[in-house]
């Protein structure tokens, strides 16, 4: 017999309670009710996460291998200048006490090395040709501390001291100077005078970029103060490399306030604008990227909700008989789909760390050829991708709204269902 | 004195069938009074189905009005006969209808989850109403490991156990054999004598029709017989 407590007992209460818990439950089970179907969404969700994550991640890799290359062949991570000198580089527009900023940033942690730079530019000579040139004052026993130039010298030696010179390989075949050779700089000093030095060539340098090796030439930083005129605690430059790319922005923040007022401190992006407009298009280029595998996920994942909410077509009129509202179902709908983009997502993050972090560690191989004409540059044999934080936030997010988005449309059918049609299956 | 739990006035009902109307129910008029157990018999086409459906808030009808406990369907949303669904009315169908992912306890616990009934209460509950219908060594399973007997009885726990003021059964007998069927209208039977449950089941079989206290025929969407008029 029944007991009191079964059939007696008082009406429900009028006050609906949440229920989470087992609805998530129930989405949770129902993904797998068909799990052949559910697998293979999951899978193309967690590949296009890995896609996107891991091809960001490569692209990344591959704009900070740029960017420090960029800063170690000349520009340092970070620059202290002039406040005019980056937007109107004048011979005038140097830094005083360059000595002093130069050992004040030394003495940070996060910066590896520093050095003093003068530039100027000037007629270089040998014998009967000239060709106009820029030349930089450096300091070469600092310069050699981070510089990736004096790995670059293809004949000759790096800068040693007072009365040398390198000079970039077509410059050199330009002037038709060969090592041992001097020659003639001549420009126009800080106080318009003539600038005019003598030095011997002790190396040509082939870094691979035409506009450096076709105009660049390096002298000892004492030779250029004295023909440019500057004291000998003047340049235009202190050049500080940073350890990471990334570190180096907090960094220049940090010089920033330390430098003091008759200063401005440069990051990376402000030395290297056309590495920065590289990057933005290349970013906008990953954009559609991203978009277009949301569109053919979404589209797919579209195809298993309409599938599904077919299939199970009775089920939701026998949930709407008992009293469960369409707007419910739905939701129960956009539960099962979330559900089933998290699973996806976290396989696919996990699949990218498990391959990205000891890339990012050990670096991935280039082909033999590529690795060395690379090598032949002072750059690394192997590419080192960098996990991208961002691009794993932003495919989980494009993933869930897109799954949000695809099981929705189809959903949208259930709020016109009518019970006895959908019990007999006929919506 | 009589009191009804359902009372349909002029009901008529019109499907439209490959574009040729058919008239599933013409005019009836039908009353159900607190703690019957109603049969509606008749061939298939003969409107029986519609009329319970009607009465469940699952289809409208073209014309007439449906009271349920008092409460006027033709004027609810379908978001108002959901609730009213939930609250007052248990289903039980042809072809049991519970949900696959869900065990017998967690299918009875369903209903009462809708209704806001706290965990515990309606663990408690459904248990207890599982354990009453012969069902306690079921909890467990899930309706694909239960024979169609068992399933239809975990149907009926979940029909039951929100303490409807209305039962509605489709064919409930359908898919059972004979001994089961028997042992589910013996169920229904001690629901309906034994705790009031009002009930009312669309079927062709004779031996459901046995069952009930009342039996009502439809031909052609009309009643044309009714045990509680002739005893009148």
């Amino acid at each position: 017999m029944m007991t009191a407590q079964t059939l007696a007992g008082e009406r429900a209460t009028e006050t609906p309670r949440r229920s989470g818990g087992s609805l998530t439950l129930i989405a949770w089970r129902n993904l797998w009710r068909n799990r052949r179907r559910t697998w293979l969404t999951s899978g193309g969700i967690a590949f296009a996460v890995w896609l996107l994550v891991f091809s960001m991640s490569m692209q990344d890799g591959t704009f900070e291998v740029m960017v420090d290359n960029g800063a170690r062949l000349a520009l340092g991570h970070v620059q202290i200048q002039h406040p005019e000198y980056q937007d109107d580089p004048r011979m005038e527009y140097t830094l005083a006490g360059s000595d002093v900023l130069r050992a004040r940033a030394e003495a940070l942690p996060a910066v590896v090395a520093a050095s003093e730079q003068a530039h100027g530019f000037a007629l270089v000579s040998h014998g009967e040709r000239s060709f106009g040139a820029q030349v930089f004052g450096v300091d070469p026993a600092r310069e050699s501390v981070w510089s990736s130039l004096p790995g670059m010298i293809r004949d000759g030696r790096y800068l040693t001291g007072p009365g040398e010179a390198v000079i970039g390989s077509v410059l050199a075949r330009n002037l038709g100077a060969r090592v041992g050779d001097e020659i003639v700089v001549l420009g126009t000093a800080k106080e318009g005078g003539v600038a005019a030095t003598l030095a011997t060539l002790v190396g040509t340098f082939t870094s691979g970029q035409v506009a450096l090796d076709r105009a660049l030439m390096q002298i000892s930083i004492d030779d250029f103060r004295q023909a440019w005129g500057l004291a000998p605690d003047e340049a235009h430059a202190v050049v500080i490399l940073a350890g990471s790319v990334a570190g180096s922005v907090e960094l220049a923040q940090v010089l920033s306030t330390d430098a003091g007022p008759d200063t401005r401190v440069l990051d990376w992006r402000d030395l290297m604008p056309e590495a920065v407009q590289t990057i933005d298009v290349k970013f906008i280029g990953t954009l559609l990227f991203f978009a277009l595998v949301a569109i053919i996920v979404t589209f797919s994942i579209v195809n298993t909700f309409m599938m599904t909410i077919f299939e199970r077509t009775p089920e939701f009129g026998m949930l709407m008989a008992i009293g469960m509202k369409p707007g419910k179902i739905m939701g129960q709908l956009a539960l099962e789909a979330l559900l089933l983009a998290l699973f996806g997502v976290v396989v696919g993050l996990a699949l990218s760390a498990a391959l990205l972090v000891p890339l990012a560690a050990f670096g991935m191989p280039l082909p033999a050829g590529a690795a060395e004409v690379l090598s032949q540059y002072n750059l690394p044999d192997r590419m080192y991708p960098r996990f991208s934080n961002v691009a794993a936030a932003a495919s989980a997010l494009i993933m869930l709204l897109g799954t949000q988005i695809a099981a929705f449309v189809p959903a949208l059918r259930i709020r016109h269902m009518r019970p006895v049609e959908a019990l007999r299956g006929a919506e | 004195m009589s009191d009804p739990v359902v009372r349909c006035r002029s009901i008529s009902r019109t499907y439209q069938d490959d574009s040729v109307p058919v008239r599933a129910l013409v005019n009836v008029d039908f009353d159900v009074d607190r703690g019957e157990f109603v049969s509606l018999a008749g061939p298939s086409g003969s409107g029986k189905s519609t009329l319970l459906n009607v009465i469940g808030g699952l289809d409208r009808p073209d014309e007439g009005t449906v009271e349920v406990d008092g409460v006027s369907l033709n004027e609810l949303s379908e978001s108002a006969l959901s609730d009213l669904r939930l609250r007052k009315m248990g289903f039980v169908f042809q072809a049991y209808n519970l949900i696959p992912v869900l065990s017998a306890l967690e299918n009875v616990e369903f209903i009462m989850q809708l209704q806001g009934i706290p965990a515990q209460e309606r663990h408690e509950r459904a248990r207890a109403m599982l354990d009453e219908l012969g069902l306690s060594g079921m909890s467990d399973r899930r309706p694909g490991e239960m024979s169609g007997g068992q399933q239809q009885r975990v149907a009926v726990a979940r029909a039951v156990v929100t303490h409807p003021v209305l039962l509605l059964a489709d064919e409930p007998s359908a898919n059972l054999d004979s001994r089961t069927t028997e042992e589910l209208l013996k169920l229904l039977q001690r629901l309906n004598e034994d705790h009031g449950v009002t009930i009312v089941t669309a079927t062709h079989d004779p031996l459901v029709m046995s069952y009930a206290k009342r039996q009502v025929r439809l031909r052609d969407g009309e009643i044309i017989e009714d045990s509680a008029r002739q005893a009148a």
